[in-house]
């Protein structure tokens, strides 16, 4: 029996190998600017009434978690999920590059926006940066490691944030990609394996949702308590 | 460094942007369609002769300005024809991501050309 493998983390690189190492696949980031809206007509279309929606309901959904008085700050995360999602969505077609799966990709979103959050409340609110790195009710003897432990869960925090996307979208890409190899080598039970490989892609795209989603509440909160 | 700076928005020619084209005229074309080109029509692309072709490339204007009009036209008139439809479906969606697959296809050849020499390993 033939079994042919592919290089798993092949998919996940950027360079073409036309012209030396020239990384031309960042170029799908263009792909959620061309599919976004401008506003034409008076009476919107199917696609702006869906955006609508979305963001309306997103937007109750995040506004309850944050003080009245930054509501307008809001936009900018709902975007951001949008953007996310799109990009996270577009990936799983064949042939399009998974630009999500890079921490190149996600640490520019993450950590740009965190520690423009950290600079703001550093700069503003000192003091309440401060009493936050020690814990309430801790004990005396454990209150200089307290402080360490803060400071690491705090500098952590744009790195998980990465992380945690593009460990679920290479997840994602390998399950599908090893479940295609398994039903190339076993012809045998391909009915049962295509049921398989279609649950996983269903699940593919509401994780590609749930991220983005994640993503940008997670930074949402992290702007809340910055002010 | 302000000339440096003068120099690169003469060079986009920052002070045109936002405004309309240089051609339009609210009283001879009616509203304004950001699809449309306003300069001086000549012939269609798809109709040059191609005897023709270098000096019909050579009217064309060229530059970063005029090539970034060219694309926005493109773009709305892919939008309005597709998108903005009171009554759309999902053809955009699917054109994008077919559009994406291919660029994706022939951008990745030389690497992609390598699997079917995969075998054991």
């Amino acid at each position: 029996m033939k079994l042919i493998l592919m290089n798993l983390f092949e998919m996940f690189d950027p360079s073409i190998y036309f012209i030396f190492n020239f990384q031309f696949n960042w170029i799908f980031i263009i792909m959620s600017l061309i599919i976004f809206m401008n506003n034409y007509w008076l009476i919107p279309s199917r696609f702006n009434m869906l955006l609508n929606k979305f963001f309306y309901i997103l937007f109750k959904e995040f506004s309850m978690s944050m003080n009245k008085k930054f509501h307008s700050n809001l936009f900018i995360f709902l975007s951001l999920m949008f953007f996310i999602m799109f990009m996270n969505f577009f990936s799983l077609f064949p042939y399009i590059f998974s630009l999500t799966s890079h921490l190149l990709f996600n640490l520019s979103m993450s950590l740009s926006l965190w520690l423009s959050f950290f600079i703001y409340q550093l700069y503003n609110y000192p003091i309440n940066f401060l009493k936050h790195l020690v814990p309430l009710n801790s004990p005396k003897f454990l209150m200089h490691f307290m402080v360490l432990i803060e400071l690491i869960s705090l500098f952590i925090r744009p790195w998980t944030l990465s992380i945690r996307l593009s460990s679920n979208l290479i997840s994602g890409h390998l399950i599908l990609v090893l479940l295609s190899n398994f039903m190339m080598n076993f012809i045998f039970i391909l009915p049962f394996s295509m049921i398989i490989q279609n649950i996983l892609l269903i699940l593919e795209i509401f994780m590609s949702m749930i991220q983005a989603y994640v993503f940008s509440i997670l930074l949402m909160l992290y702007f809340n308590e910055s002010n | 460094m302000e000339q440096f700076f003068n120099k690169v928005a003469e060079l986009i020619k920052f002070d045109t942007w936002g405004c309309y084209p240089e051609g339009y005229d609210r009283a001879k074309h009616g509203p304004y369609d950001p699809s449309r080109y306003y300069g001086k029509p000549d012939t269609p692309f798809s109709q040059v002769k191609i005897r023709d072709l270098p000096a019909w490339f050579a009217r064309r204007e060229k530059g970063l300005k005029p090539f970034a009009s060219l694309i926005s036209r493109a773009h709305w008139r892919w939008q309005l024809k597709y998108m903005h439809p009171k009554k759309g479906t999902a053809a955009p969606l699917w054109q994008l991501i077919f559009a994406g697959m291919t660029v994706g296809y022939v951008a990745n050849y030389m690497r992609i050309r390598g699997h079917r020499h995969y075998k054991y390993h």
